[in-house]
């Protein structure tokens, strides 16, 4: 079996590199991508640490939390897609510099 | 077979069926009857959860480890169902021009049905379901006026940022559960006791902390993770800018009390100075960017922002108060930040009505719209004084009972051994408040001011001044007679405490 630890590392690169992509990226469909990679990694984490739980209830507490987590994330991207829809409807883009109305 | 009654589920239960109704009937009936649908159902709730206030279904009742139906629930979910309630009876005439209103008022319900999870939560899963409901819920009904360009920027960001802080705190979540293997509240308080910056899991620990403030700091707004919240209030539809600041706000500091107060307790030394510099940097920003607003709807935002400053002072005297063995000290602390919530709330909520009110576009009014108001619209300049002044904290005011109770709190705190520099979040609160003074009166005097005023563009409706006057009663009779509120915080902190 992988040692936990390998599979703690890979998630959180997934994690910084979804952070990063969020901080960074200008195009709003790259921001939902990155923030995809950041629930994605916390769900890695769950079914890894799933593995060194000590009874069955414990164990299957991260693997049911991951689960809900993925369907919560489904959803988060219907709605994101339909609002970044409705955004290029309104104003012909979704690059996030280029929709500055609101400033103070 | 559940007993429908008896359940405390049952609040929860009748608004998820009013909402499902609204939207099932939409394409069928008039606007009015939707309207009417969705007040009548958050009535109902409202009923409901007096009588499980009030004794008269049993109280506190669990289920499955999951939902714990206590005082602190209830009294959380009071405030939510209050202020959705009201900002749905401004909402009649505000979205009157527009179609789709089924989705709107539906959404809105389904976002309160997140807020009342969150209250209830005893159980990481839950917590997190009800968050990312009502984050989606008020992120869609945002976007309401769909060729609004200023309501979908609005609600783009919103939507990012919930997004973005429901991923934050999902990481921390898998950390915590990696270090327990638990994800219920207290069982996780429990094994994280112990925790100290000998053992081996200290540094996953705090990596976890850190996450969860970042994450729910995102949520509540507080400084440094707030730029957003002022674009979002100001464009989003003017009643849903009064439900996201009395409200979704609110439900990612009940979601800190819990996570902090219950689960991370064993972490006190460490958060505790963290949200100290977090609660002065927040109401010190929030009350200096409020003072440079001309619209109202981002006044409205930045002041909350600082407001939220105050409500979190809870949490360090909450720490001093449990590290001295001090229960009288640690649940006053809890139910003196509820009460700042809940008279912030209906402030709020109660302002951001009269913006709609005078103005249905997105935008809202500026500080000269309300130039001469008094001598068109008395009860409208009247109740909007009422509701600044108890921003600001006036005598005889809600806000200034719960301020007052707040920042004696600090300073009960800052007499724990270890804790002095509490002292510090009174005096910080103190002199915020006077920051606070330059802008809320600038409004009001404009309020009085003997301009020449061009007649009103708007028209007050039956339901708009019912719930505008409710509102400024309640924040008159709470500030000459708090007992009764009090106590009931009192309740919802014990019940809080009673879980760690």
């Amino acid at each position: 079996m992988i040692p936990v630890s390998y599979v703690l590392g890979f998630s959180a690169l997934l994690f910084v590199i979804g952070v990063f992509g969020v901080l960074y990226r200008r195009n709003a469909i790259m921001v939902l991508l990155s923030i995809e990679l950041m629930l994605n990694a916390a769900n890695i984490n769950f079914v890894a640490f799933s593995n060194t739980a000590l009874t069955p209830a414990a164990s299957a507490n991260g693997q049911v939390f991951a689960l809900i987590s993925i369907a919560v994330a489904a959803a988060e991207i219907a709605v994101g897609l339909a609002i970044l829809l409705v955004l290029w409807k309104a104003s012909d883009t979704v690059e996030i510099n280029e929709v500055a109305t609101l400033r103070w | 077979m559940i007993d429908f009654y008896a359940s405390g589920m049952s609040p929860i239960f009748v608004m998820v069926a009013g909402a499902l109704i609204i939207a099932g009937v939409s394409f069928w009936v008039s606007n009015r009857i939707l309207a009417s649908i969705s007040i009548g159902t958050m009535l109902v709730t409202l009923a409901l959860l007096f009588m499980i206030l009030g004794n008269v279904l049993p109280i506190p009742q669990t289920f499955q480890n999951v939902l714990t139906e206590d005082a602190f629930a209830v009294v959380f979910q009071l405030i939510f169902v209050t202020v959705a309630f009201l900002a749905a009876l401004y909402s009649v005439r505000y979205i009157e021009q527009d179609r789709n209103q089924g989705e709107y008022y539906s959404l809105l319900m389904l976002s309160v049905v997140g807020m009342m999870v969150v209250a209830a939560s005893t159980d990481l899963i839950t917590m997190f379901v009800g968050i990312a409901l009502t984050g989606l819920s008020s992120a869609s009904i945002t976007a309401f006026r769909k060729h609004d360009k200023t309501g979908a920027e609005a609600a783009m960001k919103f939507y990012i940022i919930s997004a973005l802080s429901a991923g934050l705190a999902l990481y921390g979540i898998s950390l915590i559960y990696g270090l327990t293997h638990s994800l219920q509240l207290s069982a996780v308080g429990q094994a994280l006791n112990g925790v100290g910056p000998s053992s081996p899991d200290y540094g996953t620990a705090i990596l976890a902390v850190v996450l969860l403030i970042a994450g729910f700091g995102f949520e509540i707004a507080i400084v440094p993770f707030h730029m957003w919240a002022p674009d979002v209030y100001e464009g989003s539809p003017t009643p849903v800018s009064g439900v996201l600041t009395s409200g979704s706000k609110k439900v990612g500091i009940a979601a800190i009390f819990k996570i902090f107060m219950i689960a991370l307790i064993g972490l006190r030394a460490e958060w505790a100075p963290l949200f100290a510099i977090l609660a002065i940097l927040t109401m010190t920003v929030g009350n200096l960017a409020a003072l440079r607003q001309d619209n109202v709807k981002r006044m409205l935002a930045y002041s909350s922002i600082g407001q939220a400053g105050y409500m979190l002072i809870s949490l360090p005297v909450f720490a001093a108060a449990y590290s001295a063995g001090q229960p009288r000290l640690e649940y006053l602390s809890i139910s003196y930040g509820i009460f700042q919530i809940l008279t912030h709330s209906i402030a709020t909520v109660g302002a951001f009505g009269i913006v709609a009110v005078m103005s249905t576009t997105i935008l809202g009014t500026d500080y000269d719209s309300f130039r001469g108001l008094f001598k068109s619209n008395k009860v409208l300049s009247i109740s909007m004084t009422i509701f600044l002044f108890s921003l600001l904290g006036m005598p005889l005011l809600a806000g200034f009972d719960s301020k007052l109770l707040i920042f004696s709190s600090a300073v009960g705190g800052s007499l724990v051994n270890g804790y002095s520099w509490l002292i510090w979040l009174a005096i910080f609160g103190i002199l915020n408040s006077a920051v606070s003074l330059i802008y809320y009166v600038r409004l009001v005097r404009n309020i009085y001011s003997d301009a020449d005023v061009p007649a009103p563009a708007y028209r007050v409706s039956r339901f708009a001044a019912v719930a505008i006057i409710v509102a400024a009663v309640a924040i008159v009779v709470i500030g000459v007679y708090p007992g009764p509120v009090i106590n009931a915080c009192n309740q919802a902190a014990q019940a809080l405490m009673a879980e760690i």
